[in-house]
């Protein structure tokens, strides 16, 4: 508990967290705000200007070149970045948690294996390899997830498994190897809330990954399809009008950059209470 | 630095001043340099004026044909036999690997159809032996046999009276290939490459290509009009229209292909570039694929056809630069029906209709968006996702796909899509190259009619307009097949699209084709 | 050394040989009959169908299909593009050096950018200085590069319209391929300095933002290498026996601060390449990256496949150099082997 307090005394830490939680609850309460439909086509109202440029007090962040809103595009956009940005994390976790204790645990040919198939996931730039698993399963916004998810799952494992072995030589874990614990029981029950802090730390990274590399298959046009407002996507869009309307160009970059800054924030600030080491 | 720039400026500047260069921003790869072989406008673009010539021409900026390879031609009374008597001063280009001995002749013109024409020809099968135009345009069913009277005369004989051959053989796949060539090409084993190091009697050799890259060609110094006013052409290949408009502002092209619509109102307005539009012989449309369900249902189409908001893409899509289209044929070429009676915008009617076809909960289908911006429709997704939007008031739940270019013209002649975004621009300048071509029953077999639409009675109108000669029996018959079409709603026809083209104001003498094809022949650089 | 070498190498092999197999498996994993997805269009009579399936391998039996498909990408041929219908590999080798001399440039400019950076925060640690680099490290480090490529163009290219907005030179500029690497080809043809700038012009936007990423990476790790190195005993020595700071830092520190820096450099080829797919398709910079993202559209197999294979065992190749360069620099770790 004295790490959160560290957290909690880091100011920039604390302005990361409000300004995620304000992201977070625009995400949630998108479908119930009072904003026009993100897929709503305006007739005759293309590429209006914000509203301080001369636009209308309807459209206050302007409208796109169908004439759709901006403002509920951008703030419906945030549901799939972070949700989707939420869901990469949990599984990766899950699934890169599981594979990385057991293999520290365990040790032997299990951790071989594992460690030799995060040495191939790691040969390929993570973009391509997502990029190739787009391919295979065709572009789609749920199958550009499953690529982002496992393009990160070597930083979780190896952070999960480098943690149990640090872990697993202390003194209590040898004692209540001594008083006879399972296996099980030992990994569940004495190791893996001991490793919750690097995993705390990882996870705030990953966010950030994910949502920059979900955007950047959006951007390519291998993520979300036309008309889910995702940011990424958003941009590939709009970058014909760099010229005629900056402000569909600017708004989906500076959701992206300041979402994905915050939880690299974060994740210094988490790093430094946790772990006064680096 | 300042000065270092100006030497650099300078040299550069003298460097573009010794030759004339037009570069020339073209908006994809060629599929091939042999337009016997080509089905799009980047192929033929790239290969049919510039390298070749045909035995008669389109004129330059319109759709009259004259003398080309052949300083005149005979037609025999009963409208069977066509004598052409070809120039004499035509020779074939000189290249790295090849040099002409002789000029152009009968032998030649004799190869280049019967390659395309007899099966057995040994050149047929070469590099695939697919002559998409020769036999979308019946060339191979017209033609009975080709003979050589002399050296400079050759003799076309049909199975009956064409109207349009004369009109057939200025299109850009009617070129003239060199038999001396092909003849070298064979005694080298190396045939394949009569159709990538090509060598034709035009205005333009072929330098190099370099695949998504660019295309170089010299002035041929022996072009028997004259040598061309440019001494190199350079196509270079931008995919993306913003991008195109931006080399253009930079100076980096003389002339761009498909300007988008946004960027027109910044050619017009830049005093260093200049804006040329045409309304082009072109239909965009969007056509439903009768033979799936549920688009075998007429009140589907018809409420497809009162759903979507038209001119609502004519604003978005086209900026305003397109007329609405009634029918397939565009108002420039003749035979364009004005009293057809449109689909008015009617998401209740839609409704109703739907209803009464049985999906009063609308359902699930696909449209194919335009992967390449097309003088038609210049940004099929941005199209794609207005009509998404207008299907779904309705209850139709649209997935938009895509596929590259190729793969998806060829996977719509296979008929593997649902609605498609499609359209097209003619050739010759004749009615029955909208009506017959895209919408009769054999085109279904052909591939080129994407609704796969096949009515008999809208047959039998378009085929005795096809064979009678009176211009206005003919005009009654397009005009009484339009309303058919239209009832019937194969297709909804979107718009009639103006061409563009945007230049550097140094480049004269340039004039848009309404067939769609680019000369170059013609500009001076200032 | 060799010791070391064959040692790694060998190291290497599993990880070589599950490259291998995922890019193997890449054709067999899509949903549906590789061959008749790669026809689709095209049709395909049922001899095309067997003939493309043989040509593939695909009527053997697994395992041989894989000894099959890895002789022959041992021997350089990884197949043929589904639509240029050239091998694989030359259309490989035509777009690898415009890559590479893109990432060279990106690399260059964050390294001369990116350690100063560090230096300079790390010796004014907690003052300003620090607080300014670090924060602007971190948000490169943060940056949606094609969204940084998107706002430089506006602002150069648009706005300013000092630089080209797409591609390595400008067509009028004859460029004959000899080594691939436009900076060296302009001189060939005569083209001269004019040739040479427009290069460097056309090279400008797409390698700053390929470089943006590197620098803040380099700036941060040489400041916490720095910092580290700070605190060692040598150094507490150094400042005992009374040398400047700055001598201290530049002289002796400095030296030992960069080694970890040259392993990250070495790492950032992974980064490297994957902003090149994302700055090489803004920019229509004709490299690797961009090629790959057209065959994942084009749905191009082989091209994907044997550029998959190509680059992850360049990766795994210039890692071992990294290992084996750290291993040479640093005296304690020789020792160890």
């Amino acid at each position: 508990m004295k790490s959160w307090r560290k957290l909690f005394d880091n100011k920039a830490s604390v302005v990361c967290l409000v300004f995620l939680s304000f992201w977070v609850l625009l995400a949630l309460l998108a479908p119930v705000l009072p904003l026009h439909s993100p897929i709503e086509v305006f007739d005759g109202q293309q590429m209006k200007a914000p509203v301080w440029a001369g636009g209308e007090a309807r459209f206050p962040l302007g409208t796109d070149d169908l004439g759709r809103d901006m403002l509920s595009r951008l703030a419906n956009g945030s549901r799939i970045s972070l949700g989707f940005g939420f869901l990469s994390v949990v599984v990766s976790v899950l699934i890169g948690g599981t594979l990385g204790v057991t293999a520290g645990f365990f040790g032997g040919f299990w951790d071989r294996f594992v460690l030799r198939m995060v040495d191939v996931l790691m040969a390929l730039p993570s973009l391509l390899l997502a990029i190739v698993v787009v391919a295979i399963l065709g572009p789609s916004l749920w199958n550009a997830l499953w690529a982002v998810t496992l393009v990160s799952l070597p930083g979780f494992i190896r952070i999960s498994r480098a943690a149990v072995l640090a872990e697993r030589e202390k003194d209590y874990v040898q004692a209540s190897r001594a008083f006879g614990a399972g296996r099980l029981r030992q990994m569940v029950l004495v190791i893996l809330p001991n490793c919750t802090a690097p995993m705390i730390v990882q996870a705030s990274l990953g966010f950030s990954d994910g949502i920059l590399n979900m955007a950047a298959l959006g951007f390519l046009g291998l993520g979300a399809q036309a008309p889910t407002p995702e940011w990424g996507a958003m941009l590939s869009d709009s970058k014909a009008y760099i010229e005629s309307a900056p402000w569909l160009v600017t708004w989906p970059g500076l959701c992206i950059l300041s979402v994905v800054l915050a939880f690299n924030l974060l994740g210094d600030g988490l790093r430094d209470a946790f772990d006064p080491k680096i | 630095m300042k000065s270092w720039g100006l030497v650099l400026l300078l040299l550069a500047g003298m460097h573009a001043r010794a030759e004339k260069t037009l570069v020339y921003c073209s908006e994809a790869s060629p599929s091939t340099f042999n337009p016997q072989m080509g089905e799009d406008g980047p192929t033929f673009n790239a290969s049919s004026q510039m390298l070749y010539n045909r035995l008669v021409e389109f004129e330059d900026g319109g759709t009259k044909t004259v003398p080309g390879l052949a300083e005149k031609w005979d037609i025999s009374k009963d409208g069977k036999t066509y004598t052409f008597h070809l120039r004499k001063n035509a020779t074939f280009h000189t290249t790295e690997t090849f040099k002409p001995t002789r000029p152009m002749n009968a032998d030649d013109v004799l190869f280049s159809f019967n390659r395309a024409l007899k099966k057995d020809h040994p050149y047929h099968k070469v590099n695939g032996g697919h002559f998409v135009f020769f036999t979308g345009m019946e060339m191979d069913t017209m033609i009975k046999d080709i003979q050589k009277v002399d050296d400079y005369t050759v003799k076309f004989v049909l199975n009956q009276p064409a109207a349009p051959f004369i009109a057939n053989l200025a299109m850009s796949f009617a070129v003239v290939l060199s038999k001396e060539y092909a003849d070298q090409l064979t005694k080298n084993k190396t045939p394949e490459k009569i159709d990538i190091e090509p060598v034709g009697t035009g205005p333009f050799v072929l330098k190099r290509y370099v695949k998504d890259n660019s295309i170089r060609y010299d002035a041929n110094p022996t072009y028997w009009a004259g040598r061309a006013k440019l001494d190199k052409v350079v196509f270079a290949i931008t995919p993306d229209p913003n991008v195109r408009f931006q080399k253009l502002k930079a100076g980096e092209c003389n002339l761009i292909a498909e300007p988008a619509p946004q960027d027109l109102k910044g050619i017009s307005g830049n005093t260093k570039l200049k804006l040329m539009s045409q309304p082009g012989a072109n239909v965009g449309y969007l056509a439903m694929n009768v033979q799936k369900p549920p688009f075998n249902k007429l009140e589907v189409r018809q409420a497809i056809a009162y759903a979507l908001n038209r001119d609502n893409y004519l604003n978005v899509v086209y900026q305003s630069t397109a007329t609405s289209a009634r029918n397939p044929i565009p108002p420039t070429v003749w035979a364009n029906n004005p009293d057809t009676k449109d689909y008015d915008y009617n998401p209740e009617k839609a409704k109703e209709l739907l209803k009464k076809a049985g999906f009063a909960n609308g359902f699930d289908t696909e449209i194919w968006t335009l992967p390449v911006s097309r003088p038609y429709n210049p940004n099929g997704k941005k199209m794609g996702e207005l009509m998404q939007a207008d299907l779904a008031k309705v209850g139709i739940r649209v997935t938009l796909v895509t596929y590259d270019w190729p793969t998806y013209l060829s996977k719509a002649r296979n008929g593997e899509h649902q609605m498609i975004q499609i359209g097209w621009t003619t050739d010759n300048g004749d009615p029955d190259n909208f009506m017959g071509t895209l919408l009769s029953c054999a085109a279904v077999q052909g591939g080129s009619n994407l609704a796969r639409w096949c009515n008999k009675d809208y047959d039998k109108i378009i085929t005795r307009a096809k064979t009678v000669s009176d211009m206005r029996e003919r005009s009654s018959q397009y005009f009484k097949a339009q309303e058919l079409f239209k009832a019937q709603a194969p297709w909804v026809t979107l718009a009639h699209a103006t061409v563009f083209r945007g230049m550097t104001q140094n480049v004269e003498g340039y004039k848009i084709s309404p067939l769609g094809t680019e000369d170059f022949y013609p500009i001076d650089m200032k | 050394m060799g010791r070391v070498l064959i040692k790694r190498l060998l190291n290497a092999v599993p990880t070589l040989f599950g490259v291998s197999l995922v890019a193997f498996l890449m054709i067999r994993l899509i949903p549906g009959d590789p061959v008749l997805l790669m026809l689709g269009e095209r049709g395909g009579s049922p001899e095309l169908v067997t003939e493309m399936r043989h040509n593939l391998g695909l009527d053997l039996p697994l395992y041989s299909q894989y000894f099959q498909f890895m002789g022959r990408a041992l021997r350089g041929d990884l197949g043929e593009s589904i639509i240029s219908k050239r091998p694989v590999w030359n259309e490989f080798a035509d777009r690898f050096p415009a890559t590479v001399e893109l990432s060279a440039a990106a690399l260059l400019w964050s390294v001369l950018l990116g350690i100063p950076m560090g230096v300079i925060a790390a010796v004014k640690r907690r003052r300003w200085p620090d607080h300014l680099l670090m924060s602007a490290s971190l948000i490169g480090y943060s940056m949606p590069i094609f969204w940084w490529g998107l706002i430089l163009i506006m602002f150069f290219s648009v706005r300013l319209g000092l630089t080209p907005v797409s591609g390595r030179i400008s067509a009028l500029y004859d460029v004959e391929p000899w080594t691939g690497f436009y900076l060296i080809d302009v001189w060939r043809r005569g083209l001269g300095f004019a040739g040479f700038w427009e290069t460097l012009r056309h090279m400008f936007l797409p390698a700053l933002v390929l470089g943006t990423i590197p620098v803040a990476a380099i700036a941060r790790m040489t400041r916490s290498s720095l910092l580290e190195v700070l605190r060692e005993d040598y150094v507490r020595t150094a400042k005992a026996k009374g040398l400047s700071f700055y001598r201290i830092v530049f002289v002796h520190a400095l030296k030992n601060a960069l080694l970890p820096v040259v392993t990250v450099i070495g790492l950032m080829l992974g980064t490297l390449l994957t902003g090149a797919v994302l700055t090489e398709t803004l920019f229509s910079w004709p490299g690797v990256g961009r090629w790959l993202v057209a065959s994942v559209q084009a749905r191009d197999y082989p091209v994907l496949q044997g550029g998959v294979l190509l680059l992850s065992v360049m990766i795994v190749l210039v890692n071992i150099a990294v290992d084996i360069y750290y291993i040479y620099l640093n005296p304690r770790l020789r020792g160890a082997l």
